[in-house]
Parts: C-alpha cells; sequence; structure tokens
C-alpha cells in the first residue's frame, strides 16, 4: 500500500501534480518520473502532503533545479520541515494553486 | 611545505569528509528508510496511545506524527546510541569551553526551558550537554583566535527555537544559534551545522573587497556546477544545489569544508575542469588568509 496518492491533470497550459499523504522516497521518484514526461510548465500542489521526509526535500530541490517546478500550498508543517533542512530561500513557494500557474508560465 | 600551519580538527568533524557510514548492518532493526527518517531529525515516541514517529518543531506548533511501532521504537533508540546526541555531563569539557569562550569574550547560553516562539537563556548554561561541549571545544580549539574574538561572534547558544521560521540552526547578529532540532538529532548534523554557522559569522566579517572577489570566482564555480557537498541533514547533492542558489550559503559552506575536510577540498580542486579549477584556488587561496594561514587536514 502506498502511503501518497499522486493525481495530475494540465490547466490552462501548465502542468499541475497534486500530491497528497507523505512525500518521501517513493513519492518523490513517483513525481519525478511523472513530471519527465510531461512538458513545463510545472506546479507541484503540495497542500494535502501531511508528512514531508529528508528524500521528499532532495526531490522538490532537485526538481526546481532541472524542472524549475512552482510549489504550491504547502501545509505550514512542510514549510516548516523545508525551511529546517535550510531550503526554503531556493524553491519558489507561492500561496495557492492559481499564483503557482500563473507564477509558472512566467517563469 | 616550508611556514606551512597544517592543521587538524577532531576526528569526528574530519569524519564529515566521507560519505555518511550507514548503520543498518550494525543496529539491530534499523531499515534504511528508518535510518534516513532518523538522520533527518524524526524520533519515535511512546505515549498512551501507542507509538508514533515524528518530528515536533518549534516548541509543538508544527509536527508531523505518523503511528509506528516498539520495535521501530527500539530502533530508534539504538541508532540514538550510535548517532545521536546522548545528554550527560563531561565537567572537563564544560570547564575547558568556558575558559576558552571567556578569553575570547564569547557568551555561551543555553535554553532548555523554551516551549514558546521566544528562546529564553537558563539562568545557568545547562551541564549536561556534556558531549556537545567537548566537539564545540575541540572545534572552536583548532580555529584562529581570531575568528573567536571578533565582534561578529559574540555569543552560541545551545537549545530554543528560533524567533521565525523553523530551523536547526542560525546565525543572527553575532549569535550562531543551535537549535532544540540540532541539539537532540545526530551527533554528524550538529557538527556540520556548527560549523557552517560559524562560517556565516565569517562571511558577515569579510570585507566588501574580499566578497566581490569571491562573487567573481563563485560565478565561475555556479557555471561549472563545480560545488562540494557534504552529507549531513540533508544529502550531499541537496547542499550542492543548495550553494549554487545562494552565494552567502555557499561561503558558509566554504568555511565548514575548509576547516573539517581540508584534504579532501584539495584533492578536489584538482579534479575539477580548468576554469573552476582556477576558480577554486582563488578562493582557496583567500580563505586560507582569512584562516591566517592555517590550513586543515
Amino acid at each position: 500500500m502506498t502511503s501518497y496518492a499522486l493525481e495530475s491533470e494540465t490547466v490552462e497550459g501548465t502542468f499541475v501534480a497534486r500530491l497528497s499523504g507523505k512525500l518521501d522516497r517513493d513519492a518523490g521518484e513517483a513525481l519525478e518520473s511523472l513530471l519527465h514526461e510531461r512538458q513545463p510548465p510545472y506546479v507541484v500542489n503540495l497542500s494535502a502532503v501531511d508528512y514531508l521526509s529528508s528524500s521528499g526535500v532532495a526531490a522538490l530541490v532537485k526538481l526546481t533545479a532541472t524542472k524549475q517546478i512552482v510549489i504550491a500550498a504547502p501545509a505550514d508543517c512542510v514549510v516548516d520541515v523545508l525551511s529546517l533542512a535550510g531550503v526554503g530561500p531556493i524553491l519558489k513557494i507561492v500561496p495557492n494553486e492559481e499564483a503557482a500557474r500563473e507564477s509558472a508560465q512566467h517563469s | 611545505m616550508e611556514g606551512r600551519t597544517l592543521l587538524q580538527m577532531p576526528e569526528q568533524v574530519r569524519a564529515l569528509r566521507n560519505a555518511w557510514p550507514s548503520q543498518v548492518s550494525r543496529v539491530k532493526g534499523l531499515t534504511s528508510d528508518l535510518e534516513q527518517e532518523f538522520r533527518f531529525g524524526q524520533q519515535v515516541t511512546r505515549t498512551d496511545q501507542g507509538f508514533f514517529m515524528g518530528g515536533t518543531m518549534k516548541g509543538g506548533s508544527s509536527s508531523m506524527w505518523y503511528p509506528s511501532t516498539k520495535d521501530d521504537y527500539r530502533a530508534f533508540r539504538r541508532w540514538q546510541d550510535a548517532e545521536g546526541i546522548r545528554e550527560g555531563r563531561d565537567d572537563e569539557a564544560y570547564e575547558n569551553l568556558f575558559a576558552l569562550v571567556e578569553e575570547h569574550g564569547v557568551e555561551i547560553v543555553t535554553c532548555r526551558k523554551a516551549h514558546s516562539r521566544r528562546s529564553r537563556p537558563d539562568p545557568e548554561p545547562y551541564t549536561g550537554y556534556g558531549m556537545i561541549y567537548r566537539e564545540v571545544y575541540g572545534m572552536l580549539s583548532a580555529l584562529p583566535a581570531e575568528h573567536l574574538s571578533r565582534p561578529e561572534l559574540q555569543r552560541i547558544q545551545f537549545g530554543g527555537w528560533g524567533p521565525d521560521a523553523a530551523k536547526a540552526s542560525a546565525y543572527v547578529d553575532g549569535t550562531v544559534m543551535m537549535y532544540d532540532f540540532a541539539c537532540r538529532g545526530a551527533k554528524r548534523t550538529f557538527l556540520g551545522l556548527f560549523l557552517h554557522e560559524l562560517g556565516h559569522a565569517h562571511e558577515v566579517a569579510l570585507s566588501e573587497p574580499t566578497k566581490d572577489l569571491l562573487a567573481k570566482h563563485y560565478t565561475v564555480l555556479s557555471e561549472h556546477d563545480a560545488f562540494l557537498g557534504v552529507e549531513f541533514l540533508v544529502d550531499g547533492h541537496t547542499r550542492k544545489l543548495y550553494q549554487k542558489f545562494v552565494f552567502n550559503e555557499f561561503l558558509a559552506e566554504t568555511y565548514m569544508i575548509y576547516a573539517s575536510c581540508g584534504t579532501a577540498l584539495r584533492e578536489s580542486i584538482q579534479d575539477f575542469p580548468a576554469p573552476a579549477r582556477a576558480a577554486w584556488e582563488e578562493v582557496y587561496a583567500i580563505f586560507r588568509e582569512s584562516f591566517c594561514g592555517i590550513e586543515y587536514e
């Protein structure tokens, strides 16, 4: 049984991945594979993620560097972990999905 | 080499140059996934409702807890024995450290009872951070005296939480802060973070012309992805990317690497392609000068 769920759709030209549950190694790899198959720009909605592991942090950093993802609506606990790991300043984090799509379109 | 001063950081600090060796085969019940979680600061706690894995940050304002098991709890306790910071007194280390910092006008405070957003120092420094005091004394002793006596380092705080975002550690206004998270987690992470935060004190102390020069070389390093990643808290690759995005973080991380992994740094520089190697040689020379000519094994 997986501890995460991953859904996606293209909204007005932006590929949006919505993750829920745990963002751990498995979820990070699944997210990376999913984005690899699609065209940019990308938004990753983390509003329903309630657990972020170090592998999840690494996946977000890697996808930011390689795919220029915009992260939408992370919960406070997720933001805290990103801050804890010291990577907050290098990620593009936007409070809601609509603004994230707009940001992704212009990045 | 004539006139060369080569010093050595404590053994566990120098171990940062190597990949973080797994304890899975040595610690009963530990799996790769559990090890990764524990090294990232997750803990397993026993409650009336059973066992839970998670990490409370910032005095409980944000936490993520998942149901766990008694076996995982036991594995966590064993992992703590192998890699974690365990509390206990070390009076000799305490006396050595406090004498050293007093000599340089640096204050040490502990914030053991900080459960609110603002940490208040304990009336007297906590004596139970013996393991931390021992390692910190070892690191500070190996640094140039000038790095301890400058205005950019006035205070070191152990325990407590930061005033803003949840962090493991920080450097703010002359204070190196090692928060509860850092003081209760993996020893390796503490060591790396402590030198990294001292690195922020260092980069603040650098003159603007020196920083401009470093920024010029940093641009070359960024173009060639020529950064070094030391694994603690997050993996080495993530720490490399972190430096690529933020110049000040590159400076702080380079301070840590310069002092803890000197030989490995010098060897790595030789492995980079020519433009990056030349830039690194300049960066290394600037750091050597700012370390008063001291180099490290």
